[in-house]
């Protein structure tokens, strides 16, 4: 079981949309998917046509009363979905007063090995508590990027932070999104980021409708638009991450990361 | 626990009242016809999938070609894959779940086609307020591809609840049962499918699962055992024959050689004079099948040799050639063998020796109730199991060990085929000592017979001149050799570690307990 987050310290990004989509393609491969929707705001849960609620909540989750009970099927196969509540507000304050307040997550999920292969969790922007659990659980974490000023400062911010904290037991796998070719900034960055940074993906996702069509759709672009451009994107970029999975397992990432930190 | 509900449904319409009463029950829907859907189930020849309370199906229709792992109790698929073909093995599996699920479960074993079936239908898609699918409900009309033509099973219906939403579920149930009149059903579309074509699940079982009867004759409970093992071995002929997978071979000669072992179990006992014949003609059939067996093992562990030698070199590949090569003639033997007279022979006439359930089954020492002898036959074995193992030490030699292994072997065949004549604790901890003992002998003796077949080998390329060949033979056989070394050492240190620390007094305990017990 991979437990890949999707996370960005900066709102807006792309976030859901990567993990819905995502999660779908996972789960169209035949790789029995989960996807966690971990932001009060629910749009993950929007999007599969879920109501964000939990019955007992964040603090009925965090006392142990198991995930397994509020995870709901999705209209996919092989997709299930752990819906988002309102009171995941408060998580931080619940992982606060844990025993091991940033390993709650993983504790969590253990629970669910062998039931996933993947485990995408949809994360809220920001860097707190839950950002640490989120960091701990996490093999691998999906950094949508958008290729402007801000967002390449959140990704340093992001980077500076996993670094100080000796957060080095997952991966970091930023990839751009909302790229519109017709800026030359996007254009610039997305060229020459990567030349600093070689763990991020080489593919990326284009700014297109088919992607904010989603929220009327109330699917996956793949399942609406399987043929447009993003939901390629999407392929692609998924197709990529499982790539990178297994070189991360031999280790190589690692060693790529760290050599282009130096060069950074 | 969520689980899919089957009704029987009288007639063959029925999608006018389904939509009625979901509509009653307060849903909306939206419906799917079933124009043809082609459903295929699969298992191993010896049922591992559906012993393990899964079932594998595919189904071709408009979406494709899908492979469905369902949970048999529940009705409710664990995974589904889009796939170009059926996987035949394991290892055709993509990664995931699936794979990961069926890969112990069926080993070599390759996924064979139990029954096809037809299904034409309506499915309707339950929604709630969000036009999410909450629940799914479906008119199933089978036909199943029989021999002699299509048979049509009942017509059901068929709700599948959807993960988490247990409301439309609880509403629709009792619509169905008191508006509908409905009847629910427990057996599976399956379980019907192989009744229509005149098959029942598990109809194959490699070892026998046979009761004694209280005050059985010995004879008479032997001879049960007999036919079974007879059937075993001819129920695998086909798939020696035509290779289906490595499982036909060896179960054929499992009971091969459980039959030789409980021959010769009972040879006082079972005493015709022609018993001993086909105690001979059984050995034939066991050194007739054992090359082929041999060499599929060693050939299974060239992924190691390819560890050991550091990659697959062309000199490996050479090894592995002259085994295949070697493997071809023993196999074209092994067929002729199987299509012999003497084969032909040896089945019949054995078959009818065990038709005739005459006094020689009954009569004399054949006629001691089975549960009185087999405990008997067990206290005497394991007391001889127990002295040579004592006496095996690092000087002793690889037929010493062998000879235990066979001990260790027709021991676990009487417990075994005959469950119920000892207490069932005291089998188990019996069986779970001699598997521990069985599984470092059996490293041993794979290790000993891969090793003289590769200084054969190592021989053979010496004398063609091809040397880089002999020093990686050479070289195989040192690691084979240090591999039967560790074997045997721990073999030791194992019967030492149960000699002393109980296993010993265990066994007198139990030799013990069996002394009284047949007193």
């Amino acid at each position: 079981m991979k437990v890949l987050a999707c996370y960005n310290i900066k709102g807006g990004v792309g976030k859901t949309a990567a993990a819905v989509n995502l999660s779908w393609l996972s789960a169209r491969e035949g790789f029995r998917t989960l996807i966690w929707d971990l932001d009060p705001q629910g749009a993950a849960s929007f999007y599969f046509r879920v109501s964000p609620y939990v019955p007992a909540g964040a603090e009925g989750l965090m006392r142990g009363g198991g995930l397994r009970s509020v995870i709901k099927g999705t209209d996919h196969e092989n997709l299930d979905l752990l819906p988002a509540d309102f009171s995941y507000r408060n998580l931080d304050l619940l992982l606060d007063q844990a025993i091991k307040p940033q390993r709650c997550l993983s504790a969590l999920l253990k629970a669910l090995e062998g039931e996933y292969d993947y485990i995408f969790l949809d994360c809220p922007p920001g860097i707190t508590l839950l950002s640490e659990n989120i960091f701990r659980a996490s093999d691998v974490l999906l950094v949508p990027t958008i290729p402007t000023t801000l967002s390449l400062r959140a990704l340093d911010q992001l980077l500076r932070f996993c670094r100080r904290e000796g957060l080095d037991d997952f991966s970091i796998l930023p990839f751009f999104t909302m790229v519109d070719g017709r800026r030359a900034l996007h254009r610039r960055i997305v060229e020459e980021l990567p030349r600093q940074i070689p763990a991020m993906l080489a593919n990326h996702i284009p700014y297109a409708s088919d992607v904010e069509q989603m929220g009327l759709r109330r699917s996956a672009v793949g399942a609406y638009a399987g043929n447009g451009r993003s939901a390629r994107a999407y392929e692609d970029t998924w197709w990529e991450i499982k790539m990178r999975l297994e070189w991360i397992e031999d280790g190589g990432l690692r060693a790529a990361y760290a050599e282009g930190e130096k060069l950074a | 626990m969520q689980k899919a509900y089957h009704f029987a449904l009288p007639g063959q319409s029925g999608s006018e009242a389904l939509g009625t009463a979901l509509r009653h029950a307060g849903f909306a829907f939206r419906r799917h016809p079933i124009s043809l859907l082609q459903r295929v189930y699969y298992d191993t020849f010896d049922w591992r999938l559906y012993a393990a309370g899964l079932l594998l199906l595919s189904e071709e229709g408009g979406e494709g070609l899908r492979l469905r792992l369902r949970e048999r109790n529940s009705g409710l698929d664990v995974v589904v894959i889009d796939v170009v073909d059926v996987p035949r093995f394991a290892e055709n599996l993509p990664q995931g779940v699936m794979r990961k699920r069926l890969a112990p479960l069926i080993e070599e074993r390759r996924l064979l086609p139990l029954v096809s079936l037809e299904n034409r239908g309506d499915e309707f898609r339950v929604l709630d307020g969000q036009s999410k699918i909450v629940m799914r409900a479906a008119i199933e009309r089978y036909r199943v591809d029989g021999g002699d033509g299509r048979v049509r099973l009942r017509s059901r219906i068929a709700v599948v609840p959807v993960r988490g939403f247990a409301e439309p579920l609880a509403k629709v149930l009792p619509a169905l049962e008191h508006d509908l009149q409905l009847k629910q059903i427990d057996g599976g579309v399956l379980e019907e499918a192989l009744d229509a074509i005149g098959r029942r699940p598990l109809d194959y079982r490699a070892r026998p699962d046979l009761r004694l009867k209280r005050g059985e004759p010995i004879g008479e409970a032997a001879r049960r055992v007999f036919v079974h093992l007879l059937d075993v071995v001819e129920a695998n002929e086909d798939g020696v024959r035509q290779e289906t997978d490595a499982g036909f071979l060896h179960d054929l000669r499992v009971a091969v050689r459980r039959t030789r072992s409980l021959l010769s179990e009972l040879k006082r006992i079972l005493s015709a004079p022609h018993f001993g014949h086909y105690r001979a003609e059984f050995a034939w059939l066991s050194r007739l099948t054992g090359p082929v067996r041999d060499l599929d093992v060693h050939l299974a562990a060239f992924h190691r040799y390819e560890r050991w030698l550091g990659g697959s070199g062309p000199e490996l590949e050479s090894l592995r050639a002259a085994l295949r090569k070697r493997r071809t003639g023993e196999r074209r033997a092994m067929l002729e063998g199987l299509a012999s007279p003497q084969y032909r022979s040896l089945k019949k006439g054995w078959r009818s020796v065990l038709d005739e359930a005459d006094e020689r089954w009954r009569s004399g020492d054949a006629g001691v109730p089975a549960d009185e002898t087999v405990r008997e036959l067990v206290q005497r074995r394991h007391e001889r199991v127990l002295a040579r193992g004592r006496k095996l030490d690092r000087d002793s030699e690889d037929e010493d060990f062998h000879s235990l292994r066979k001990q260790v072997k027709k021991l676990r065949y009487l417990i075994e085929l005959f469950p119920g004549a000892m207490h069932a604790g005291e089998a188990r901890a019996m069986l779970d000592d001699l598997k521990s003992m069985q599984k470092l002998l059996g490293r041993h003796h794979d290790f000993s017979v891969k090793l003289s077949v590769m200084r054969e080998l190592k021989k053979s390329f010496r004398e063609q001149g091809r040397g880089d060949v002999a020093a990686a033979a050479k070289s195989l056989c040192e690691r084979l050799q240090d591999g039967k070394r560790e074997a045997e050492q721990e073999f030791i240190r194992l019967f030492d570690r149960m000699a002393a620390d109980g296993v010993g007094k265990k066994a007198r305990r139990r030799a013990g307990k069996i002394r009284e017990s047949s007193q």
